[in-house]
């Protein structure tokens, strides 16, 4: 059997003790980040990006993909004691978790969304394992023109599908595109929009970029906001941690639909975590016989969707490893390590660096297990994490950000340029522009015009060739759809409210 | 019922036009080529104009968007960018630790009610730690005192 080789050489990978450290090290990370409020993956992946220079490729991307799927099981944590999301994606859990906590059960939901978590995480891996290969296959023809075609399906997705206007959401991917430009042109050598700065041939730094906007401008943000209450620390026991066999009962239905949802919606270019979450929360609200129950400390609230926004952070490898376009921003972070690290993401990247992919799989599975250990029986570590107060944990990640981004090319200059987009970053926080469509535009936009110009070279300067292999067509078809479906819905909305005033 | 205009919107999307029109004027001063061969301003004049187009678009969205409060907070910002400064500008001339020392502090009064003890003490551990990790465990280019 290929895929049982397969899995023994990826089985060789995740178990080296590097593997398992450097898995347990991401996934630890990862936890500690989602449980603090303010500070995501992202910020924390890009932290730890400089630091992956010293290890295998491999091993890299275990650890920086450990820390995506940890900060799922920390952010629900922050989400149900608090009702502050830990991370973007544990918004949804925040509604009928911290109900919970309110009636006193919350370690009922704690040890819920753990399982849920879990039990996501395993059902996309299933799907990882299965997709990836197939569509990297059939993604092996694909020319110039699907390529460019799906990226700008990705970015489209990304900008109309993420929260709040879809308009600001392209803006930003147009400027992250601008911002991308900065450097030398790789085709003709020449250099643009430098400003005769030696320091910006190269472009601009994607670690720079990334703490800026997500790291320093989430602290500016948090700065300006009023003072949350402190936590009361609970009386949290691991028998007071599991439900009763009334609530347990057909559960795990919940569980299984979320999982589902989350995973389809996570292999989606353009949709990340928050959004499948969202989506399974939604559907399992209109499923239930009792939907006004909901919003009133559902454990069905809770384990939809944490198991969707696990499932979706696994699944979005999926489009990231058979196709090399990262399907949000975080995966997006993600690609710039390979290409970082020497790797070329695309197709080819299965076959021709097995062991990247099958020990990338594998260590899903030892990860969400250490997480599982990580979060029932030592959940009261993370809630006495929830105490550090906020005046030493900024001037503490503030310095991590600083020698981070100096670190990655010994540059004082990006530390400089990491203070610029913190303070961009604030803006576009305050005056609701969403940041993680600029990334993806920052990464995305130099592959973009490189198969942009490639293509029409190869068509003589024809545009119809983007309308001439099947995939690309498709691909623009559904930017076209992505496109529209905004533009009507606000245009129903508005009809609907004239309406209203007319009666 | 008549709302007053978001001005601080509207500025914000009309910066990202003037954006987009320089992108386009720096872009076009590269060399454009044709559609069979393109120059390097090929593709940033298109992104310079579907930008402005974009931004031309937001001014309408958000001419009567809700209003945002509190929005200007200088305290943090000037505070945050003074360690940042301090920072790049004594790593390699003095060393980390003073580097750090001067960003924690420095950082340390954007929130009020200023704490020296724990501002001093967090400065002493990140110092600590930074030297161990960064200097004998990394090995970055800087020494922890440049005499």
């Amino acid at each position: 059997m290929d895929i049982l080789n397969n899995l023994a050489l990826g089985a060789e990978i995740a178990f080296s003790w590097q593997g398992l450290l450097f898995c347990f090290v991401g996934v630890l990370v990862g936890t500690f980040v989602g449980v603090l409020p303010g500070i995501g993956p992202l910020a924390a992946i890009s932290l730890a990006l400089p630091m992956t220079y010293y290890l295998s490729p491999p091993i890299a991307l275990i650890m920086l993909a450990g820390i995506f799927y940890g900060a799922q099981y920390g952010g629900s944590i922050a989400a149900i004691l608090l009702n502050l999301p830990g991370t973007a994606s544990a918004a949804v859990t925040c509604i009928d978790g911290n109900q919970m906590t309110k009636q006193g059960r919350a370690g009922v939901a704690l040890f819920t969304a753990a399982i849920s978590s879990f039990c996501g995480g395993i059902v996309a891996i299933f799907m990882v394992l299965g997709f990836t290969p197939m569509i990297a296959s059939f993604a092996m023809d694909f020319g110039s023109m699907d390529y460019f075609s799906i990226m700008l399906l990705g970015l489209v997705a990304a900008s109309t599908l993420s929260v709040g206007s879809p308009l600001k959401g392209m803006t930003m991917v147009m400027l992250g595109i601008a911002l991308g430009l900065v450097g030398t042109d790789d085709t003709s050598g020449t250099e643009r929009f430098t400003f005769g700065v030696l320091a910006l041939s190269d472009g601009i730094s994607l670690v720079a970029l990334a703490m800026g906007l997500f790291g320093v401008g989430e602290i500016l943000a948090n700065l300006g906001q009023e003072k949350r209450a402190p936590l009361k620390a609970s009386g949290l026991t691991f028998k007071s941690m599991l439900p009763k066999r009334h609530e347990w009962s057909g559960l795990w239905k919940t569980i299984l639909r979320g999982s589902g949802i989350g995973a389809f919606v996570g292999a989606l270019p353009g949709s990340g975590p928050a959004i499948a979450a969202f989506m399974a929360y939604a559907s399992e609200k209109k499923l239930a016989r009792n939907p006004e129950k909901f919003g009133q400390g559902e454990l069905r609230g809770v384990a939809s969707p944490e198991s969707a926004n696990n499932a979706a952070v696994q699944a979005a490898f999926i489009p990231t490893l058979s196709l090399g376009i990262p399907g949000d921003a975080v995966m997006a972070v993600l690609l710039g390590a390979m290409i970082l690290h020497g790797i070329s993401p695309g197709p080819e990247l299965v076959t021709s660096n097995p062991e990247m992919f099958w020990g990338l799989v594998v260590s899903f599975g030892v990860g969400n297990i250490m997480l599982l250990v990580l979060n029932l029986p030592l959940i009261r570590v993370w809630v006495r994490m929830l105490s550090i107060p906020y005046h030493v944990l900024y001037p503490a990640m503030l310095f991590f950000i600083c020698i981070g981004v100096f670190s990655v090319r010994s540059s004082v200059f990006d530390v400089y340029t990491a203070l610029f987009f913190g303070v961009i970053g604030y803006f576009l926080i305050r005056l609701r522009f969403p940041a993680a469509p600029l990334l993806l535009g920052f990464i995305l936009g130099p592959m973009m015009e490189v198969h942009f110009r490639r293509a029409l070279l190869l068509s003589r300067g024809d545009y119809w060739t983007f309308f001439d292999s099947i995939p690309s067509t498709v691909f623009l078809i559904l930017t076209a759809l992505f496109l529209v479906l905004p533009l009507w819905a606000a245009f129903r909305k508005r009809t609907a409210r004239t309406a209203n005033l007319g009666d | 019922m008549a709302r007053s205009i978001n001005w601080l919107q509207v500025g914000a999307a009309l910066l990202l036009g003037l954006l987009g029109l320089y992108v386009i004027v720096q872009g076009s001063g590269y060399d454009i080529g044709s559609l069979r061969r393109m120059g390097p301003g090929f593709f940033p004049v298109m992104i310079g104009s579907v930008l402005v187009l974009f931004a031309v678009l937001l001014v309408l969205e958000v001419w009567h968007s809700e209003k945002e409060k509190d929005f200007w907070i200088p305290r943090p910002i000037l505070t945050i960018t003074a360690g940042f400064v301090a920072f790049a500008a004594l790593l390699e001339r003095a060393g980390l630790v003073p580097a750090t020392v001067a960003l924690v502090l420095l950082v340390s009064l954007a929130e009020k009610p200023v704490r020296p003890v724990a501002a001093v003490a967090t400065a002493v551990g990140l110092s600590v730690l930074g030297v161990l990790v960064f200097i004998y465990g990394f090995g970055i280019p800087v020494s922890a005192f440049e005499w």
